[in-house]
């Protein structure tokens, strides 16, 4: 007789359980169990009782479906059946009820026992739970396509460097990792006149459901995301205590999307500027849990290095283009200048040569020389500043500046000896050439002969805007009597009428009366601005 | 540095004794300077004229037998002037910028010289 557990009679046939078989079964830390020929479970080792809640003597009584998922029940039921047909080794996973009423999925194994004649005498199997394994795949694959997804943003980002489709991708990606019905992310812009405005980019739904809204402001809600204190995770926001206080809405402005589960974190820069705040949300409450909380944190972190470098790229490419800029507008004025210089050289060539034609003496030759030559340099002078400077605008000066310095070498005692009125008129390269020499022309006439020959004279230059022209009266008193118009009229006449008629687009008149000469001289707007 | 002048040789040979050369320059000491050494020089100088509008006039009146001509005036470049001019008029363009394109297309052969320029050189052919 072999020492072993009567197990039951099954029909005429009893079975008997080898001792040792049974000892070892209760060491397996699965769920073992035997059969019958038939199929009907007639022992369980320990552990399989306590998971079923089933002694010894209850063993038999165990009633599949109380212990089976229904939905899987059938499949069960026929690889058993299938297995006790042919007598093949059967496997499958499925989950099994245990006396705790929780279900676990367990990988099954059955195998039969034969005798020495090849018949079966019974099925021996094991439970394996392997519910914690298949949590722990299905939470690594879960891992791993998080990981993928915080990847891919972090390459996107990285090489992403156009602000708005950069913010799409995090809004995007934080919609896709926390399973969001809809994410939004506010992003603060700060203009170069310092003027903040909010763009947002959305995800999950079409941009019109968010259009009718405001701006979200700093409510309580909003205020630590958008402060940079904190995140903000709420299993309901109804629910919650910060939610409802502020005016108008109190809470959701009607027809805004429904959002029970929220999660705003703010986003913020290296320098601790808050750059913005991902906001998702789900019309569904507990949808949020802390590892979502951790995954988007890390993915404003991300999009935080990625403002930040969009930031710097865009600056980077303003200041070239600046500096391109200022390089080609210093070339410009390179030009102009070079021009500029070409033409007073000219200018100085046919001054020495005609001077000299028309002068008596070298020693008259050089005093008119110098003298008009200094015209030529004030004028120069007059338009040189904005050349020199950083000033962007073109060279130009008014006609105030322009008649104060060429009087001013004839004039001693300007207060009393100059009067000038009229209205600010802007004066260009040209113009302050031709207009500097033919003013030079009359004070230097005003000095030989006229007002400014003396000490008690006097010379009022008044000046308007007529039409397109300027009209500019020089007025000379207090000189040496005329007795009438002088005979010859000197170089400096030729040369004053030819400039107001030709450059100056004009003409220049002259009457002499008793009391000093009376000057017109009368310019073209548009050749004076020249 | 601008170009060097062009050949003097390429401007049609004309006696310089009483011919009528028309002076177009908007600079004074320039134009004046140029009509002294034309003048000197056993020709009759004609201007200055300051602009294109004067410079049409003066050959409207009488056109000359030859010109100096500045390019750039107030009231234009020099192109409406070389059209109105006769033909077989002796002409060389004074300027300080040079021909623009479309004006040198037109006039492939008028010679150029550039500013400042030795009145007499203009007389050297």
């Amino acid at each position: 007789m072999v020492s072993g557990v009567l197990l039951v009679s099954s029909g005429a046939q009893q079975s008997i359980l080898p001792a040792d078989f049974a000892a070892m079964a209760e060491l397996l830390p699965d769920l073992a169990w035997v059969a019958d020929p038939r199929g009907r479970i007639i022992w369980g080792n320990q552990r399989w009782r306590e998971y079923f809640g089933a002694t010894p003597e209850t063993i038999g009584d165990n009633d599949w479906s109380s212990i089976h998922d229904p939905d899987i029940l059938p499949e069960v039921t026929r690889i058993w059946v299938q297995a006790l047909t042919t007598g093949e080794p059967a496997e499958m996973a499925f989950p099994l009820r245990g006396a705790d009423g929780v279900y676990r999925v367990f990988l099954t194994r059955a195998r039969p026992m034969r005798n020495a004649n090849g018949e079966i005498v019974f099925w021996f199997g094991v439970n394996t739970d392997v519910g914690e394994l298949h949590a722990a795949t299905a939470a690594l694959a879960e891992q791993k396509r998080l990981l993928e997804i915080l990847n891919r943003t972090a390459a996107s980002i990285a090489s992403e460097l156009d602000l708005e489709r950069l913010l799409q991708t995090v809004t995007d990606v934080g919609v896709q990792i926390t399973g969001a019905a809809f994410g939004a992310f506010f992003y603060n812009v700060l203009t170069d006149a310092g003027l903040a405005y909010q763009l947002y980019t959305i995800s999950g739904v079409p941009r019109a459901n968010f259009e009718k809204f405001p701006m979200p402001r700093a409510t309580q809600v909003f205020a630590p995301t958008f402060d940079g204190t904190g995140i903000v995770r709420s299993d309901d926001i109804l629910a919650d205590p910060r939610y409802g206080h502020n005016a108008p809405f109190k809470g959701m402005p009607e027809g805004h999307l429904p959002v029970r589960s929220y999660l705003a974190v703010p986003v913020i820069s290296r320098s601790g500027e808050v750059l913005g705040g991902l906001l998702l949300g789900h019309p569904e409450p507990n949808i949020f849990t802390a590892s979502h909380e951790q995954l988007v944190v890390g993915i404003a972190a991300q999009a935080a290095i990625g403002i930040d470098n969009s930031r710097l790229y865009d600056k980077a490419q303003r200041e070239i283009a600046e500096r391109r800029q200022a390089e080609e507008d210093r070339l410009v004025i390179m030009r102009e200048l070079n021009h500029r210089v070409k033409n007073l050289f000219a200018i100085a060539v046919g001054m020495v040569t005609m001077t000299a034609r028309t002068s008596e003496t070298t020693l008259a030759m050089a005093e008119t020389l110098t003298g008009r030559l200094r015209a030529l340099a004030h004028a120069h002078q007059l338009i040189r500043p904005s050349v020199a400077s950083d000033d962007q605008r073109p060279m130009q000066t008014n006609i105030a500046a322009l008649i104060g310095r060429i009087l001013a070498p004839h004039v001693t005692d300007r207060a009393r000896q100059l009067e000038m009125s009229g209205p600010d008129i802007p004066v260009g390269p040209n113009g302050a050439t031709s207009l500097a020499l033919v003013l030079h022309e009359l004070a230097t006439n005003a000095a030989k002969y006229g007002a400014l020959s003396g000490s008690e004279g006097k010379v009022s230059i008044a000046w308007k805007i007529e039409g397109q022209a300027m009209l500019l009266d020089w007025i000379e008193r207090g000189g040496p009597a005329i007795a009438e118009q002088p005979q010859r009229k000197g170089f400096g006449t030729d040369l004053a009428l030819m400039s107001a008629k030709g450059q100056l687009g004009g003409s220049i008149t002259h009457a002499w009366g008793s009391a000093g000469v009376e000057i017109q001289l009368r310019a073209s707007m548009e050749r004076l601005s020249s | 540095m601008a170009p060097p002048a062009s050949n003097a040789a390429t401007v049609p040979p004309i006696s310089l004794k009483g011919a009528r050369i028309l002076v177009v320059e908007d600079e004074p000491f320039i134009a004046f300077d140029l009509m002294m050494a034309i003048e000197e020089s056993g020709a009759v100088a004609i201007g200055p004229a300051a602009t294109v509008a004067e410079a049409l006039d003066f050959i409207g009146n009488d056109p000359p037998d030859g010109a100096i001509l500045d390019v750039n005036l107030p009231d234009g470049t020099v192109a409406a002037v070389l059209d109105a001019l006769p033909q077989g008029a002796a002409i060389v363009v004074h300027t300080g910028m040079g021909m623009p394109p479309e004006i040198r297309t037109r006039h492939p052969h008028i010679p150029v010289f550039y500013k400042p320029t030795e009145p007499m050189v203009f007389f050297a052919g």
